[in-house]
């Protein structure tokens, strides 16, 4: 029933879902967070990751009940064919918009801070044909990719970090609590639309091949997640204090901060890098999920044809979502953030509760029979 | 093994032509792909060094210091202008405009090459200039993707375009020179984000290092010089208010925990002569508290030093005189940071050492409620002085040397 043969050990899982997540936030997550929670912001991934926390048990808790399926499988048999359709339907549409989204912002990014005067259209192209062959060659390759750019991604933010240290300074870190709990939390909503991401598991799960240490593998994911948003915001926190919400990329600023003996400096390279690295994983894990949603709800046998016009169709919306780049950040800030827990969080978690209660109904049904 | 093997013999021919075609095109690609249609070479740069903002009839006067390759190149050989230095491998150029962009737009037209910033490594603004607010500057600095956020800010109460039309004999660039001084921490050592963050901080307020233009030696063009440290400019809210030298810059800079090289020299009482120290490590850290609605700092400043010249007549090494020693210079470094204080809360009514910030991160609730009155409780705020002093060495000798006959007395 699924559309690709390919498998995946559960550890590679865990590793494909870190730049999934961390890709787009360690750049733009500090200055939303801070905008809401001020001083506090560093405690705001943790409250965030209470959400993934609860979408990894939702996509584990689907999957128990019916294994090897995905999630769009299973909605046609929890909530009968037609709202499963339906259910599924919602994915569609609103895929290609997260898609295009992480692809613009992509753009976006490398336009304004590597290359001016490459068209838009050139970055984002690229990167898409990229991410189409990585894809096209099914879950495996992608998910090998990750493998290898997570480890580069995580030398260079860790050196980064280190090369910082000797600007950094803790005493920023006070006042806590300056008006109480409610900022933390309000500003843990960016973080946690992307910790909702962590549902992309419901849609990758039966590629796993060792499904019993799944879960330990998840938590250690997102223990990392979470780990890393806490240093990022901790070290943007420290250098740039109050200002850090005043810049569109703190981390980016971070890293041009470098000034090491007079000539290790000019190295926001490496941040770019490590974007591209992360970026390239996330793209192809959500056109990834796109193309097997798309190939699963037509009923198709295998996901490869539709790879490449899928990924077309999202380079086209990266373009229709926003017109700007202060949209992308506008969207991203205010309605953007509601508008991914709804998909990644609040649907799954209601398919859940229906898939509950159809088997206690079942069971409640069996033992009024016998 | 065999099925296998032959399936995919099978399908090879069909495969192997697409796979041809594709591999080709790829290779090929190459030749295209190694474009230069939009390139950006080194000689196509004007590579900025330094920026300097002058004011010019209610309009911002821009400089810019720009690095002339060609000179530097060529070594030793200065057998080019004569007019020119050997070290001279820098040129200005000046532009106005009714804001700092408008300027730095105008610049370019007078630049044959490409303007290029993300090497500027100094800012130097005129005191004029920050007199009418430094906000449009930091602005631009912060959000003109080209400029470094590490770049060092200066004030100078000459203009900042002739501190960059400096050639200096010793540096490659007066920019350079400029940043070597900060450095060596001769003044305070304040980034573009520093600036902003201090501004718009609680305080809202800053220091900056005071450079003028030392007078060439008799002989040599009037370019053909240094720029030099000499006193800080005060910044209050956002505007240049008031010019410190020395004693009281000393003073300011301890209470801002950034005062490094210094030799000063302490009268003993009860003798002729003095005792000069060499400050080998000063910390200062602030201390505040609350009791009784009652709002006070405590200014803690641990200083060590070095003796290097006494020409009183008694010997360091003894232990009275020493702890005299210590005695004066403490007075005197309460002296200097009374000054200071006296400086700040009562004169500018300006909390240029950050007391704010140090209430805010241990007061967070009474802080947020008598924010509003935040300058009248600095103003009347109590603060306490408490420094000390050790010497640690007395250099290389014990006993005050070039006393005719002292050698015999013992």
């Amino acid at each position: 029933m699924l559309t690709d043969k390919g498998r995946i050990s559960e550890v590679q899982l865990a590793i494909l879902l870190l730049p999934t997540v961390l890709a787009t936030s360690i750049l733009s997550v500090p200055s939303m967070t801070m905008h809401y929670a001020g001083h506090d912001m560093w405690l705001s991934p943790i409250w965030g990751s209470f959400i993934g926390l609860i979408v990894i048990g939702i996509s584990l808790g689907i999957h128990r009940l019916y294994p090897n399926k995905t999630i769009i499988q299973s909605s046609l048999q929890i909530i009968g064919w037609f709202p499963g359709k339906l259910f599924g339907l919602a994915y569609l549409i609103y895929l290609p918009h997260l898609t295009g989204l992480i692809i613009r912002e992509y753009g976006e990014f490398i336009v304004t801070n590597a290359l001016p005067r490459t068209p838009l259209f050139v970055v984002m192209g690229t990167m898409v044909i990229v991410c189409t062959l990585n894809v096209r060659l099914g879950i495996e390759v992608v998910g090998r990719t990750s493998q290898i750019f997570v480890t580069i991604i995580t030398a260079l933010l860790l050196l980064t970090f280190l090369l910082l240290i000797k600007e950094l300074r803790p005493q920023e870190l006070l006042p806590v609590f300056e008006d109480g709990m409610l900022p933390s939390m309000l500003g843990s909503i960016p973080p946690a639309a992307w910790f909702s991401e962590y549902i992309v598991i419901a849609f990758l799960l039966p590629y796993v091949n060792h499904k019993r240490q799944v879960g330990k593998a998840m938590i250690g994911s997102l223990l990392f997640t979470t780990m890393t948003m806490i240093v990022t915001n901790l070290v943007c926190l420290f250098l740039l204090g109050d200002l850090t919400d005043s810049f569109t990329f703190p981390m980016l600023i971070a890293a041009r901060y470098i000034t090491i003996a007079d000539f290790l400096q000019h190295i926001e390279a490496v941040i770019v890098a490590v974007w591209i690295f992360g970026i390239f994983v996330k793209i192809s894990v959500f056109l990834y999920i796109f193309s097997t949603t798309t190939a699963e709800w037509f009923g198709l046998n295998d996901y490869k044809p539709v790879v490449a016009p899928l990924a077309f169709l999202c380079l086209a919306y990266s373009y229709w979502v926003v017109s700007s780049h202060p949209d992308v950040a506008k969207l991203l800030s205010v309605s953007g953030n509601l508008y991914t827990l709804m998909l990644l969080f609040c649907f799954p978690a209601l398919l859940y509760v229906c898939a509950l209660v159809r088997k206690l109904w079942n069971e409640r049904m069996k033992g009024g029979a016998t | 093994m065999t099925t296998c093997k032959r399936s995919e013999r099978e399908s090879f021919p069909v495969r192997s032509r697409w796979k041809t075609a594709f591999q080709a095109l790829t290779l090929f690609s190459f030749l295209l792909l190694a474009g230069c249609w939009d390139r950006i070479e080194v000689n196509d740069l004007a590579i900025i060094l330094a920026t300097g903002i002058d004011t010019k009839d209610d309009q911002v006067e821009l400089t810019a210091q720009i690095f002339i390759p060609r000179k530097a190149g060529s070594g030793s050989g200065g057998s080019g202008s004569s007019e020119a230095s050997q070290s001279g491998v820098t040129m200005i150029r000046t532009a106005v405009g009714s804001n700092v962009a408008e300027a730095m737009n105008r610049l370019q037209r007078k630049v044959s090459r490409n303007v290029f910033w993300g090497h500027c490594e100094v800012i130097v603004i005129s005191e004029q200039a920050s007199k009418q607010g430094l906000r449009q500057y930091l602005d631009f600095f912060l959000r003109y993707t080209q400029i470094r956020e590490h770049a060092y800010v200066f004030s100078t109460d000459q203009k900042a375009r002739d501190m960059l039309a400096l050639l200096p004999p010793l540096e490659r660039s007066s920019a350079e020179s400029l940043r070597e001084m900060s450095n060596l921490k001769l003044g305070t050592r304040v980034t573009v984000l520093n600036l902003a963050q201090s501004i718009e901080g609680p305080s809202r307020s800053a220091v900056l290092s005071r450079m003028l233009i030392l007078k060439p030696a008799s002989g040599q063009s009037t370019y053909t010089s240094d720029p030099y440290v000499r006193g800080l400019s005060l910044i209050k809210e956002d505007r240049y208010v008031k010019t410190v030298t020395e004693p009281m810059s000393v003073g300011v800079l301890m209470l801002l925990n950034q005062l490094n090289y210094i030799i000063m020299p302490v009268e003993i009482e009860g003798n002729e002569g003095n005792v000069s120290i060499r400050l080998i490590s000063m910390k200062t850290t602030l201390t505040p508290a609350i009791s009784n609605n009652e709002w006070s700092m405590k200014i803690k400043v641990d200083a060590k030093g070095e003796v290097v010249l006494n020409t009183t007549s008694k010997s360091i090494a003894d232990p009275q005189m020493n702890t005299m020693v210590e005695q004066q210079w403490k007075e005197k470094l309460t002296g200097l940071a009374k000054d200071a204080l006296m400086l700040s809360q009562k004169q500018l009514k300006t909390d240029f050492f950050g007391f704010s910030g140090q209430f805010r991160r241990h007061y967070p609730r009474k802080w947020k409620a008598q924010k509003r009155n935040w300058d009248e409780i600095f103003e009347n705020m109590k603060v306490e002085v408490r420094v000390d002093t050790l010497i640690t060495s007395s250099g290389k000798s014990t006993y005050p040397q070039g006393v005719p006959g002292q050698g015999v007395q013992y």
